[in-house]
């Protein structure tokens, strides 16, 4: 299990600096990932994804607080590194290799790496061995970096944005790929996107940050359920949103088109259906919400994205 | 589970094989070296009635040549640390399953493997080449000379890695870790040698030309002890300097340690460590500008180099106060170099004058003495006490040496003669007396032959008023010695002074 406590991060700009400003990229952040899941993070851009994952790699340090893996401090501790491996959204720092060289480049850093596993991906992959890198195309390199990446048989692996840049044929192969493979040994994956369907479809667990804070960090369909979406219209007159928030509903987003409003609101769905039907409406009912709405509505409730609406 | 050690050797392993490009490009650079080394370095042989000599005449061309492979270093280091300044691959290297300490070895492995083991090598082969080349005049001496130019390259090649280490775990940015480490390397080799000779041998009027300073050898002036014979002392004179040089990359683990994944892009990570090499490498420009003639142009490029290297080197929006501060920080520069010279023209070069003996020049059995009086840009040569086999006795020597002590006691300090020999001192009028003594050991008191094994050379500068100057002269010209000058004509070599 990985744990994160009271994690804050300043982006100070170095030991011994005192001129620059300091950015508060994390602030007091408390999670914990249980072993055998996939995990997803979301956030806006700049929320501190990146910043929590190499946190969580050991490449940060914390300023304040901790992160554990399987009850080891991460930073510096090559038992506990040993655990994870971390995918960034770069692929150029491997262009001097070939394929071969990259899986002997791993297998000299992790104990656990599997040649069979390796030659096994890549060959169903169907990369060539002997060809560097710096010829592949970008696809290819992430294919040749996740292929490494599961043959080191990791505990966890990360991939940040590892999926951005590729299109829809290579993104399913590789999810697939990886799939698989953490299925096969229980492994944990964790995975950074903006493509918040695709979080949606691949974890099973995911959390929100936004400003270096967490939103919420829970089973996906739990998350699901702490929100609803429902449409409404009462027989004589509009139901407007202040009729909502005297019921005691946490109304998110509402809006309305002709006599029939769409409202989002936090809280259980059987509970606000209950304050909803006090005003007797024709229509009441519920209607399936997405990750991504609650995502965009989650922003919006903290001012992030209200530019356009406020043009 | 697997040892540190083996940690290290697979991580030093993987550094080399990603960096093979380099490696190779450094071995061509190094062969070449090497070949041209062995093929036109020469032997002369000279026959002398008595014995056989072999003069060793390394060339220039070969070692400049390896003088460019070791100034690879600077290259493979950069190579080598990329997580220092590279956020992809900070990203990699730290996230690998390496403590701080098994990284930094392997690192300092991999640049030894990528720079130092082909100096050996190709420095070995340099004498391969010699020998089989000229196996008939190879001596013991000569073999012992070569050596000694294989450890001087090692010497040098481990200076260049070391600052160049120590540079880039201050850095974060590959702009800084360059420039900062070339910066380091020429301040480090200048300033030592430059104190002493533009600001002790200049206010004390003792110029030791010929003294090797300690500090100025660990630093790519180890070069000036090429062509000298092997010796125990110069062995252990470059061993010290090996051992500075590891003692540097210990300490750069010490700021290694401390750096994460957030301090690389940021071009300077620790501060401190910059603002010294640009006080060091200003100081050095003040200490080569003004030493002779108040080269204020030169001041200026100076300045205007300084304010460049802070403009690179600041990413973010240059305000105003900045600007300020960094006029200001020169200011203080040219204030900090103009303190510490007048404290060397108070002190008579911090005491340097006053702690001389003349033990300290004449501890070889030969002396021969020249003495100068200055006007206008120009030493006129008054008398000499030696020709090529003639010399005079300590004893003589010290006579006139303490005739230069007197006068130069009689010297008045103020805070205008201060300021001129900082700032204007560019002139030698002619109420300057020099006296340049040369003391030697050998069989005769020929300074130029084969049996000299040591020698020291000092001038004794100082200016005085014409009423003192002539005092002086007289009590030089009274010396009963110059009659015992071998059988040179005396009334040639007697100095003639005239005002």
């Amino acid at each position: 299990m990985i744990e994160i406590k009271d994690l804050s991060l300043n982006f100070a700009g170095g030991f011994l600096d005192a001129e620059d400003e300091s950015t508060k990229v994390l602030d007091n952040l408390s999670l914990e990932i249980p072993e055998g899941c996939i995990f997803g993070f979301l956030g806006s851009n700049g929320a501190g994804k990146s910043t929590l994952m190499r946190l969580m790699c050991g490449i940060y340090r914390p300023d304040k607080g901790s992160v554990k893996i399987d009850g080891e401090d991460v930073y510096d501790n090559p038992s506990a590194k040993s655990k994870i491996f971390f995918v960034n959204d770069e692929t150029v720092q491997y262009s001097a290799l070939t394929v071969k060289e990259l899986g002997k480049y791993y297998k000299n850093y992790y104990a656990d790496f599997s040649d069979d596993t390796y030659e096994r991906l890549i060959k169903s992959l169907d990369l060539p061995q002997n060809k560097k890198l710096s010829a592949f195309s970008k696809g290819m390199k992430r294919q040749a970096i996740v292929a490494a990446a599961l043959a080191c048989r990791t505990k966890y692996i990360m991939l940040d944005e590892a999926f951005d840049g590729l299109d829809p044929t290579m993104r399913k192969i590789i999810k697939q790929l990886i799939v698989d493979e953490i299925l096969d040994r229980r492994a944990t994956l964790i995975v950074s996107s903006h493509n918040v369907t695709e979080i949606s479809e691949l974890c099973d667990r995911a959390m929100l940050i936004h400003k270096g804070k967490l939103i919420f960090a829970d089973d996906i369909d739990e998350v699901k359920s702490g929100f609803a979406k429902i449409q409404i219209a009462l027989k004589d007159g509009l139901f407007i949103r202040e009729k909502a928030e005297q019921a005691g509903i946490e109304v998110m987003d509402f809006k309305s088109i002709g006599k029939v409003c769409t409202i989002i609101a936090r809280g259980g769905r059987e509970d606000i259906l209950a304050k909803l039907a006090v005003f007797s409406p024709v229509v009441l009912e519920l209607v399936p919400l997405t990750l991504e709405e609650i995502f965009i509505y989650e922003m919006e409730v903290r001012g992030y994205g209200n530019i356009i609406d406020k043009d | 589970m697997e040892t540190s050690l083996t940690k290290i050797r697979k991580a030093v392993k993987n550094e080399a094989s990603l960096n093979r490009k380099l490696f190779a490009v450094i071995n061509i650079i190094l062969a070449a070296g090497a070949v041209f080394f062995g093929i036109s370095s020469e032997i002369d042989v000279i026959d002398r009635t008595s014995k056989t000599i072999c003069y060793f005449m390394p060339n220039g061309g070969a070692i400049a040549v390896f003088g460019i492979g070791i100034a690879c270093g600077l290259i493979a280091v950069i190579a080598v640390f990329k997580e220092l300044y590279s956020k992809q691959n900070a990203d990699i290297q730290f996230s690998l399953p390496l403590s701080a300490k098994e990284r930094y070895i392997s690192k300092i492995g991999a640049v030894f493997r990528l720079h130092i083991l082909p100096i050996i090598f190709w420095g070995l082969i340099a004498l391969g080449i010699l020998c089989i080349k000229n196996h008939d005049n190879i001596t013991g001496e000569i073999v012992g000379q070569i050596v000694i130019i294989i450890f001087i390259a090692v010497s040098v090649a481990l200076f260049v890695d070391a600052v160049s280490v120590f540079c880039i775990s201050c850095c974060g940015a590959l702009a800084e870790s360059f420039y900062t480490s070339v910066l380091a390397m020429f301040a480090l080799s200048l300033t030592p040698e430059l104190f002493f000779e533009t600001i002790l041998d200049k206010y004390s009027g003792i110029y030791s030309q010929g003294i090797s300073h300690s500090l100025g050898t660990w630093t790519v002036l180890s070069i000036q002890f090429i062509g000298n014979k092997f010796s125990a002392a110069l062995a252990v004179r470059l061993i010290i300097n090996c051992l500075i040089s590891c003692a540097v990359l210990a300490l750069a683990y010490f700021i290694y340690r401390k750096r994460d994944g957030q301090t690389t892009g940021k071009p300077i990570v620790f501060k401190l460590l910059f603002e010294f090499l640009l006080l060091l490498g200003v100081f050095c420009c003040f200490m080569v500008f003004l030493f002779d003639k108040g080269r204020w142009i030169f001041i200026l490029i100076t300045f205007i180099a300084y304010l460049i290297i802070r403009i690179i080197s600041t990413r973010a929006k240059i305000t105003f106060k900045k600007l300020m501060f960094w006029i200001g920080a020169f200011a203080s520069y040219l204030l900090c170099y103009t303190v510490i010279s007048a404290a060397a023209y108070y002190t008579d070069g911090f005491g340097y004058y006053s702690d001389f003996t003349e033990n300290d020049i004449m501890d070889y059995n030969y002396c021969y003495v020249n003495i100068y009086q200055g006007g206008d840009y120009v030493y006129t040569e008054l008398g000499s006490f030696c020709n090529n086999s003639a010399s005079i006795s300590k004893e003589q020597a010290i006579e006139l040496y303490n005739v230069f002590r007197e006068l130069k006691n009689t010297q008045e300090k103020s805070l205008s003669d201060c300021m001129r020999k900082i700032f204007f001192d560019n002139e030698v009028d002619t109420n300057t007396f020099s006296c340049a003594i040369d003391s030697f050991e050998g069989k005769t008191g020929d300074a130029f032959d084969e049996y000299v094994t040591g020698q020291k050379h000092f001038t004794f500068d100082c200016s005085a008023n014409t009423e003192e100057l002539d005092k002086a002269m007289k009590k030089i010209e009274a010396f009963d010695f110059w009659e015992d000058v071998n059988d040179i004509n005396i009334e040639d070599q007697k100095p003639s002074y005239s005002e």
